[in-house]
């Protein structure tokens, strides 16, 4: 019994090796699927920022066709020559369109097609276009 | 010294089942982890392939009516319930048409004399489609797409041919 007493208590580490190398393993592992998480939402982002551009991209070719089809519009601008309109295409897909019709050249119209599509983000994807219009008339 | 060993025993015991909830939290973090890249890697290839739909074959037919679009060679036909888009085009003299179809969730294409009478079962299968419709409105040539997942695309063509096409 005394002996007992007088032997110093066997004291167990707070930090066992074991414990240590299983908490600097996890940290790793910690660490690295931080990165995934980062790319996958990286990737999942760009994914969809893609989406978004081809449907943007075909949306606003097919209004700019549209516009070539007529560009006058029956004479729809305002007193500068200038047509202002927006399409909606989908819920979240609106392209904004600016015709600017100008006598570039004696025997025709030649007009200036500006499409955009905001992107949400405050930023717009644009698309310009031109039609010629021979012996038409000039927006007034 | 029973007591001692008892709470030796104890902490170990604590340790070992402390330690075996970290690794299980860990394991199904990963899991999550693994699960939710899983979902972004479908998303992503979903948004790819409704991409690669639109903008290839959307592509390939404004591309056919652009090679073609001249005064009364682009004609709108109705065969057996489905459109079909005629492209003309002379070749040493004589003229071939290029018809565009979808038949059994494909886009077809079949070229062919003129003189010769069309048959969609000559066709070529260019792409994977639901349904195919063309109109023309003077100038203006409208496709409606619908793609093999069923999402509907439409894309107007402005004809330099103008109301001279044959509709």
């Amino acid at each position: 019994m005394n002996e007992q007493i007088l032997r110093p208590p066997k004291k167990h580490g707070v930090f066992s090796p074991v414990l240590i190398e299983l908490t600097i393993v996890i940290l790793f592992f910690a660490l690295s699927t931080s990165i995934v998480v980062r790319l996958i939402a990286s990737a999942s982002a760009i994914s969809n920022e893609s989406g978004f551009h081809a449907r943007a991209l075909l949306a606003m070719e097919t209004v700019a066709e549209q516009i070539k089809a007529d560009p006058a519009a029956s004479g729809a601008a305002d007193e500068c020559g200038v047509r202002s309109f927006s399409v909606p295409v989908a819920d979240d897909l609106t392209v904004n369109c600016v015709v600017t019709g100008a006598e570039k050249h004696a025997q025709g119209v030649y007009y200036t097609i500006e499409l955009s599509v905001p992107d949400g983000d405050g930023g717009s994807y644009t698309l310009q276009a031109a039609k010629y219009v021979p012996g038409g008339e000039a927006m007034p | 010294m029973s007591n001692a060993q008892g709470s030796a025993e104890h902490r170990g015991s604590v340790r070992g089942v402390f330690i075996f909830a970290l690794l299980a939290a860990f394991a199904l973090l990963s899991l999550i982890v693994v699960v939710v890249g899983a979902r972004a890697y479908k998303v992503i290839n979903d948004t790819a392939d409704a991409s690669y739909a639109s903008r290839t074959s959307m592509s390939y037919l404004i591309g056919k009516v652009r090679g073609a679009d001249e005064a009364g060679m682009i004609a709108v036909l109705q065969q057996d319930g489905m459109y079909v888009l005629s492209l003309g085009g002379d070749y040493g003299g004589e003229r071939y048409n290029t018809y565009i179809y979808c038949k059994d969730g494909a886009i077809y294409e079949y070229f062919a004399s003129a003189n010769q009478a069309f048959s969609p079962d000559f066709g070529e299968a260019i792409l994977t489609a639901s349904s195919l419709s063309f109109r023309l409105e003077q100038n203006l040539l409208l496709v409606d797409l619908v793609d093999g997942d069923g999402e509907a695309h439409t894309a107007s063509l402005c004809l330099a041919a103008g109301g001279e096409a044959g509709a």
